[in-house]
């Protein structure tokens, strides 16, 4: 029989330790399904015998087994599967389903964005409200709307302006009457705007109407 | 953000690019994890990493007998680790992508 040197005492002494430290963690989890414990302490001991990193056996940089058991169990997977004894021949292992799910949420942030890209560049917000102050009749910018000089309306019947401004492409807006010694009842003495000044298609033109002398 | 949470998800992969990177004893995979600044990172969840890892068929172990002192444990890729630390790779550009776009704010 050999003598036993300093460093076969060593290793021993290391061995019985990382046996007991391992039972302890062992302990710490026997909430765990046996199957699923079993493969997070089988070869525990053994690991527990090799360096640390400092140089010094890896038993003596441990905190105690029952933080290393709460570490331990935190590399378990959030949802455990049923135990697979043998790993089945599928492709990319676990990271596929990752992998999956990673693109499906990369996908549908990118279809929201464009979703909301192609409502604002049609004058939607993505709220379903119409952006913008104007009604959807005036919406386009003036510069786009003909302008056309407003035709003189003063001197005509009611119904003989309102015929003009239709040709023209405008509207009858306010009509007033008042009263007036020398037009007759009927006729346009006034309108806003002013005969000749150029507005956009569709503007409103107001009309003052005389009712003859008299009130 | 809790730093332990974070990495609970990105473990796997750091752990099979720190076997590809040549450090293929459970210390050399935990001091390089610690370099790269995760220092409450302990043995333990590089222990249940390989556990894990092993049992899904993504890294083989060897025995290394030492002069010195007992054997250990030596890990290297299979080729479904190899393709799982690809996988991997990729998938945490999209994920790292996606956080600094919706971060942006």
């Amino acid at each position: 029989m050999t003598p036993m040197g300093p460093m076969d005492e060593l290793d021993r002494s290391v061995a019985t330790r990382a046996e007991s430290y391992a039972a302890r963690v062992d302990a710490a989890l026997s909430d765990l399904p046996p199957d699923q414990r079993s493969k997070l302490t089988h070869g525990l001991a053994a690991h527990l015998t090799e360096p640390g990193q400092g140089g010094v056996p890896l038993i003596d940089e441990l905190g105690t087994p029952q933080e290393y058991a709460a570490e331990l169990r935190f590399t378990l997977p959030t949802l455990t599967p049923v135990p697979v004894p043998t790993p089945a021949p599928a492709p990319a292992g676990t990271k596929r389903s990752t992998v999956i799910i990673l693109l499906a949420v990369g996908a549908g942030l990118l279809a929201v964005l464009v979703w909301v890209v192609l409502l604002v560049a049609f004058g939607l917000s993505p709220t379903g409200y119409e952006t913008g102050p104007q009604p959807a009749a005036t919406r386009a910018p003036a510069s786009a709307v003909p302008a056309v000089p407003a035709p003189n309306l003063v001197g005509l019947t009611e119904q003989d302006a309102i015929s003009q401004l239709n040709s023209a492409g405008l509207l009858l807006g306010t009509v007033t009457t008042a009263s007036s010694g020398t037009v007759p009842k009927g006729v346009v003495m006034t309108m806003a705007p002013a005969a000749g000044s150029q507005v956009p298609a569709g503007t409103t033109v107001d009309l003052t109407v005389s009712n003859g002398p008299g009130s | 953000m809790d730093g332990t949470q974070l990495l609970k998800g990105v473990l796997p992969t750091a752990v099979l690019a720190a076997i590809e990177q040549g450090q293929v004893y459970g210390y050399g995979i935990l001091r390089l994890l610690r370099s790269a600044g995760f220092a409450e990172v302990g043995d333990a969840s590089v222990y249940g990493t390989l556990q894990r890892l092993f049992a899904d068929g993504l890294v083989s172990v060897y025995l290394e007998s030492s002069e010195r002192g007992p054997a250990r444990k030596c890990y290297l890729l299979t080729p479904r680790g190899a393709a799982a630390l690809k996988h991997g790779r990729a998938s945490w550009s999209v994920f790292q992508a996606s956080v600094d776009a919706l971060l942006k704010g």
